[in-house]
């Protein structure tokens, strides 16, 4: 059996932001139930899916997403959240570090006014302050942000804010009017031939950034992509991986392959019918997985299909490490892999939790999940909050003595 | 009010706070529901019981066993048997007797389907301090189409019964009645007064909808028993007749103020105004789980109920339970009154007061006495 990369269920299709690019709001409500949840988690966990993804609309607007972790993390497996931020204030933060929440995605679009214009008012600063937030309760935090019209020219600066937020992942993924339900919009959001040039140049510096500063971010040749794609060009798409690689839920509970292919002939099933463990590498799903391989994909760039970039990166960077090793000499080339390791490594002892955030997140590459003994509560009581409880209870005592001394 | 009992419930709600504040469970739940069994007669359109946990039934020897446990604890706890319908279990007069054996305060709540002259007797006899049917419309339609056709006449029918066979044997159980507000019922709250009064019922008991889907986790304005718009004025109004009657003739109890219902239902509700306290109350589900609202502290089919209220996932789900964004206002789950150390002392005090037989000053001292004992508890953790 393949086993998922993840598992992605969208848990609610409600949503508190209106967003110029996502129309999922708009549809009725839906949610999945608790127990249905629990179940797909459960199946998620025996086919072998290391994490589970709760996606939305806004999925902390369930009024039951701790107790949804909580049960991801009974099985071991990691958990992410896909959230626009608005929600986590220092109160949600806590409760979601407390429940063992392991990473949680912001989606930050550009600069204050850019990013306002696109996610509604007042978002931006919702969501630094959610990455500050999360920063405070040791919850490793990500950026993910739509590269459109409106601001690829802006996505520096988002790089910049991951830096300043000690952010450890920024992905980008190019618009898709997938979640769209109006077409004619559509084409507001791509960009001329001259634009994707700039964007190219945008890209290439953003790879640098991301390279000096050891933020993890999408595959080079993705990113070198995304002008291409949002300028309408061709983009020769590699095989894609994401139709065994990860697994989406909608907010109804169907199953299709993937985001993008989710014409009623491609269903695989729904979950109030039949269990995720049982569709899941299921004959149907195989039948469905080879017909679309066959017949090739356009490419939707969605950022669930970056790993299928990786190969392409591994070979050119092992060619680019050959003429390096080649120009410099073994020595000269072993001494600059050390540095930038190096570099890597003091970004999270500067910026993160020291070598813990390090060593969960290579557990996490090596499959390993975290166990329930790591998600212990602090017992402990700080020293002021017992002198205030001392304080609390002088005073009680005064007043009974006082009440004693009337009644003498 | 004895002397004894109003320095207990002192002790108590210090025990409460004390064990909230430093999160250890000094205090043992003061309430527990026991819910036996899924099966139910009816499926009530605001219940998910029966469609969760399908065919899960608690055995009789782990309900002795928890019911030993709580007998054990010498704390003022109240056993509530819920399902599920309660009655359909056949060994549920064998587990009311092992309670009574024990001591411990033992009530049900029950829908009234099963409830004929007979099984009236049976219960009357039994030792139960208190049986709760639940009524939700002051008329046949209302309750009928929340519930299912004839349980408006079967509900009447099983309190009759009751109040017939309490009055035959002369002593018996309290014989009350709940109701759960909700956009349906909202404007014949007022009216089923009439209804319980004529029929003799002690108690009756208001407490808000809290379903949204049918796993009975989430509360949220768009769900189909959620009151809204015009309703909440219906709700005020009835809320003001419901106060007026309760002043001048009793009956009613209330167990929070009640116009909080209407910040419940706005959803303005906020954990500043009402607060749970994780400690108040538990509840034992038919397959065993323990729980205080939300995740799992353990399974007493696993480990005995002492050792549940101790887990890790205790603490865990007691400290979600501390931070919770929405109260449910339940009645079960709350004790205001030991939300602070000032509330603790002024209902002391008040009920001090009220008492003029007492040894005032003998009860302050063991009241100081009390306090330097956890004074000693937090010194320790100095």
């Amino acid at each position: 059996m393949h086993s998922p990369k993840e598992v992605i269920i969208s848990i609610t299709n409600r949503c508190n932001s209106s967003c110029k690019m996502c129309e999922v709001p708009k549809n009725k409500p839906q949610d999945i139930p608790n127990v249905q949840c629990k179940q797909i988690i459960e199946d998620a966990f025996r086919i072998g899916a290391p994490t589970v993804v709760f996606s939305g609309g806004e999925p902390l607007l369930r009024d039951d997403i701790f107790d949804l972790i909580l049960f991801t993390k009974k099985k071991h497996m990691r958990v992410c959240i896909t959230s626009n931020g608005s929600l986590i204030n220092e109160k949600i933060a806590f409760a979601l570090a407390e429940v063992g929440t392991d990473v949680v995605n912001i989606s930050i679009e550009g600069p204050q006014e850019v990013n306002d214009s696109l996610r509604g008012p007042g978002s931006f600063q919702k969501a630094i302050s959610a990455l500050c937030n999360l920063n405070k309760n040791k919850i490793e935090a990500t950026i993910a942000s739509t590269v459109s019209q409106y601001n690829f020219r802006h996505l520096y600066t988002i790089a910049e804010i991951a830096l300043q937020h000690k952010v450890t992942t920024l992905k980008f993924q190019p618009f898709n009017a997938l979640f769209m339900n109006d077409r004619t919009r559509e084409s507001d959001f791509f960009i001329s031939i001259q634009q994707a040039h700039a964007l190219k140049q945008i890209m290439e510096k953003i790879i640098i950034f991301c390279q000096k500063t050891g933020i993890a971010t999408n595959p080079q040749a993705y990113l070198q992509k995304i002008p291409l794609y949002l300028s309408k060009q061709s983009i020769n798409g590699s095989a894609c991986g994401a139709l065994w690689a990860s697994c989406p839920i909608t907010s109804n509970g169907d199953i299709y392959p993937c985001w993008v292919i989710k014409d009623k002939k491609q269903l695989i099933g729904n979950i109030k019918e039949r269990q995720l463990f049982d569709l899941w590498d299921s004959a149907h799903h195989n039948r469905i997985r080879e017909k679309i391989k066959s017949k090739g994909c356009v490419g939707c760039m969605m950022s669930c299909y970056d790993e299928s970039f990786k190969q392409d990166n591994l070979k050119s960077r092992l060619s680019f490490n050959a003429v390096l090793v080649k120009k410099n000499g073994l020595s000269v080339y072993f001494v600059k892999l050390c540095e930038r390791w190096l570099k890597r490594l003091r970004f999270y002892l500067l910026c993160r939790e020291p070598l813990f955030a390090l060593l969960r997140r290579f557990k996490g590459y090596l499959g390993k999940r975290n166990k329930m003994s790591q998600l212990k509560i602090d017992k402990e009581i700080s020293k002021e909050r017992i002198n205030s409880l001392l304080a609390e209870l002088d005073e009680t005592e005064k007043i009974l003595e006082e009440k004693l001394k009337t009644l003498r | 009010m004895t002397n004894s009992s109003y320095l207990r419930q002192f002790e108590a709600n210090l025990a409460y706070y004390f064990s909230e504040v430093l999160n250890y469970p000094f205090a043992k739940p003061c309430w527990v529901y026991v819910s036996l069994s899924h099966k139910c007669t009816y499926s009530c359109k605001m219940c998910g019981v029966v469609k969760i946990l399908k065919g899960q039934e608690l055995p009789q020897s782990t309900v002795n066993a928890a019911l030993e446990n709580i007998a054990g604890w010498g704390w003022d706890t109240v056993v509530t048997l819920t399902g599920g319908e309660p009655f359909l279990r056949r060994d549920i007069f064998s587990i009311i007797d092992h309670a009574v054996m024990n001591k411990v305060k033992i009530e049900i709540v029950s829908n009234g389907s099963l409830i004929d002259k007979a099984l009236a007797k049976r219960i009357v006899n039994s030792g139960l301090k208190n049986i709760a049917i639940s009524l939700d419309g002051a008329t046949e339609f209302t309750h009928d189409f929340i519930r299912e056709k004839g349980s408006f006449n079967n509900a009447l029918k099983a309190i009759s019964n009751l109040v017939d066979a309490k009055r035959q044997i002369g002593s018996g159980p309290q014989i009350s009645v709940w109701t759960t507000i909700m956009k349906e019922n909202v404007s014949e709250l007022f009216n089923i007064i009439d209804i319980v009064k004529e029929l003799g019922v002690e108690c009756l008991v208001y407490h808000p909808v809290i379903v949204a889907q049918n796993d009975m986790q989430n509360t949220s304005a768009d769900a189909p028993f959620w009151i809204t718009g015009s309703g909440i004025d219906k709700l005020k109004e009835q809320i003001g007749k419901i106060v007026g009657y309760q002043m001048a003739n009793g009956l009613v109890v209330f167990l929070h103020d009640p116009y909080l219902w209407v910040d419940y239902f706005k959803g303005s509700l906020s954990c500043d105004m009402w607060k749970c306290n994780p400690f108040v109350f538990i509840n034992i589900g038919p397959d065993g789980e323990v729980r205080s609202c939300g995740s799992s502290f353990g399974n007493i089919a696993e480990a005995g109920l002492d050792f549940c209220l101790h887990t890790e996932e205790a603490d865990k789900a007691r400290a979600l339970m501390k931070i919770c964004q929405k109260p449910c206002l339940q009645t079960c789950w709350a004790n205001p009154e030991s939300d602070s150390l000032g509330k603790i002392i002024s209902t002391f005090f008040s009920k001090m007061d009220a008492d003029s037989g007492c040894n005032k000053s003998k009860i302050i001292k063991k009241a100081i006495k009390a306090l330097q004992e956890y004074r000693k508890i937090i010194e320790n953790y100095a």
